[in-house]
């Protein structure tokens, strides 16, 4: 599959539907089951890092949260394949234009609440989000996920948090500035290397250094 | 202080026809959309203090600062109240999205244009606390932090209203209103697009003669649009809908409203109106336990606040990042929802201090690292109270800012 950014904004635009702007039961029912679940998976991992425990206290924590964390990276793989079956560099090429904030899509909701890019929210120090989806990855893999397939997306997510960061894109700006080849390759030369504790380590400041 | 003056109306025949050009104007309100800022059919102006477009904005810009804050606490107080069997109303804590704490995320997300507005225009951001209840000026009842009921949300939906949301019809019944009425009773319609709209006419009047050298304000100016109607459509919508009782949080009842507050299933929690955790105040948190928390949840508030002060002045965004990454996503969600379990609420108290009480960054960083301190102290004499974990989270974000702040 050829990768176009009309196929990114089209995978971002159901991606958002489903786990943010429109909810369908499923997903809803989830984040029922899992409560205030959001910051949970991010710092529990930073205290058990810290603490030295990390990883069986970490899986210990999240244990109670399995079978929803489980689902919803189910949800996230399902999205993923459906648009890029069997193509990591498409799903690379979607984390780097979202990251990069070129991604104007004039659909609601997105449009009628104003966010018409589909990036992620806040810039630099708010960009919260990032470091949750770490967080998240991270319980994934030790409760039992793909580790090697998940790891691939954890570093797509961590290269996009760097090119956002980077970059600072605006949401609303229908002209934010791509990357240039050179300063995407020194990101994807750092980023798309790094291991797990690695990912964790950077993932660990906010904002992250690009 | 936002002080309005009522302006006189003109119909339209009346400014066309002659003949009754002498007549009395007559005395009439209209229900008003402040976008369109025409001269004919302003329903209330804005008193002006200063009469430079400059001061003027930088006063409003700060006076817009303390409602948006305001109005932020008083949201996620009330998100805290609510029971976990309802936590569909509440929502994730991100910025979209359905629940009260995106709502009062959007809320931050404004005092953080806001500030970064007034950053912009070369004066310091303004992160006032109130003390509760506050009388906003603009709107006819004061804010309280209070558990969510029907009357609390009558007077979101109020607050959130543009002048035609809320406006009867002639000859039209509409439930809706009759229900905000029998919570508020009759209420001319809220002026906070009024304030935003008066801010978007000086920021361009700024914009194009400014009175000295500034950078370009088009996105500030933006963004400024972005509030307005963010709150007088989504806000408005959701608040309606847990009004009425129809949001999908309520799993299919929409007769919550009418159980009984004492009911175990009725929404929210029985949790103190304006607590504050200062012993002496008549308001004060009488389990000393539950003050000593709610204390350390202060600590935790003006740490935020102190930080984010930093980042605004010096724009150093790694000092918001503190505050997100050691306190806002963690402490202050956590003491929220155990003092609302507690049957009192976290109190954002207002501190003496302020957000910047030093002479210069390297103080404020020196007083941001004792109340740290202070508060690492007191998570370590309460870890009991809070559970081993839930302290051990907490002593170890506490101690990171510490680190962080002594580079």
């Amino acid at each position: 599959m050829t990768y176009t950014r009309q196929k990114g904004i089209e995978f971002w635009f159901e991606y958002d539907n489903v786990f943010l702007l429109a909810v369908p039961l499923d997903v809803r029912q989830a984040y029922a089951a899992l409560g205030d679940f959001i910051d949970k998976p991010r710092n529990q991992l930073r205290l058990r890092r810290f603490q030295g425990t990390f990883p069986q206290s970490f899986i210990n924590d999240m244990m109670p949260l399995r079978d929803g964390l489980l689902f919803l990276a189910e949800r996230q793989l399902q999205i993923i394949d459906a648009h890029f079956p069997g193509s990591d560099s498409d799903v690379q090429s979607a984390f780097e234009d979202f990251g990069q904030g070129v991604l104007w899509d004039n659909r609601p909701p997105r449009v009628i609440r104003g966010i018409p890019i589909h990036m992620m929210d806040g810039a630099a120090a708010t960009m919260v989000g990032y470091h949750r989806w770490n967080g998240f990855i991270r319980a994934v893999i030790l409760l039992g996920g793909d580790e090697a397939r998940w790891l691939t997306i954890n570093r797509f997510v961590a290269l996009a948090c760097a090119i956002q960061t980077k970059l600072n894109p605006g949401q609303g700006n229908p002209n934010n500035r791509p990357i240039q080849s050179a300063e995407l390759q020194v990101l994807r030369d750092k980023w798309l290397v790094m291991s797990t504790d690695d990912l964790d380590r950077e993932f660990g400041r906010l904002p992250v250094i690009p | 202080m936002i002080r309005l003056r009522k302006q006189e109306m003109f119909s339209l025949d009346e400014i066309i026809d002659p003949i009754d050009f002498d007549a009395a104007a007559p005395d009439f309100v209209e229900a008003d959309d402040v976008t369109a800022i025409d001269d004919i059919t302003r329903e209330v102006e804005i008193i002006s203090d200063f009469q430079t477009p400059y001061l003027e904005l930088i006063r409003l810009l700060r006076e817009s600062a303390e409602i948006e804050h305001a109005l932020m606490v008083q949201y996620l107080y009330a998100a805290f109240s609510v029971r976990e069997t309802y936590a569909g109303i509440v929502g994730p804590a991100v910025g979209h999205g359905d629940g009260l704490l995106p709502i009062a995320i959007q809320e931050m997300e404004h005092l953080h244009d806001v500030c970064n507005m007034l950053a912009t225009l070369g004066v310091a951001p303004n992160l006032v606390s109130q003390a509760f209840p506050f009388d906003a000026d603009i709107y006819p009842f004061a804010l309280n932090l209070e558990r969510l009921s029907l009357h609390s949300l009558a007077k979101y939906v109020f607050t959130e209203a543009a002048a035609e949301s809320i406006t009867p019809q002639p000859g039209e019944e509409d439930p809706f209103l009759t229900l905000l009425m029998e919570q508020l009773g009759e209420q001319e319609p809220n002026h906070l697009g009024s304030v935003y709209a008066r801010i978007i006419e000086l920021a361009e009047q700024v914009q194009s003669s400014p009175p000295f050298q500034l950078p370009d304000l088009t996105t500030h100016i933006t963004n400024l649009r972005h509030i307005k109607s963010q709150g007088e459509d989504a806000h408005f919508k959701f608040f309606k809908s847990l009004f009425l009782g129809e949001h999908l949080g309520f799993n299919g009842n929409n007769q919550v409203w009418k159980l009984s507050p004492d009911d175990m299933a009725y929404p929210s929690l029985p949790v103190q109106t304006n607590p504050t955790a200062y012993e002496g105040d008549p308001n004060q948190i009488p389990d000393p336990d539950s003050r000593s928390i709610a204390m350390l949840g202060n600590l935790h508030y003006w740490i935020i606040l102190a930080l984010l002060d930093l980042s605004y002045r010096h724009s150093n965004q790694g000092y918001l990042g503190i505050a997100i990454g050691n306190h806002m996503t963690g402490p202050l969600m956590s003491l929220g929802k155990i003092l609302a379990a507690r049957g009192v609420g976290l109190p954002f108290d207002p501190s003496n201090l302020g957000s910047s009480a030093g002479k210069d960054e390297a103080t404020n960083r020196k007083m941001i690292r004792l109340i740290s301190l202070e508060a690492k102290k007191l998570t370590e004499d309460l870890s009991t109270v809070l559970g081993t974990d839930e302290a051990d989270q907490q002593v170890f974000m506490l101690q990171d800012t510490i680190d962080s702040l002594s580079i």
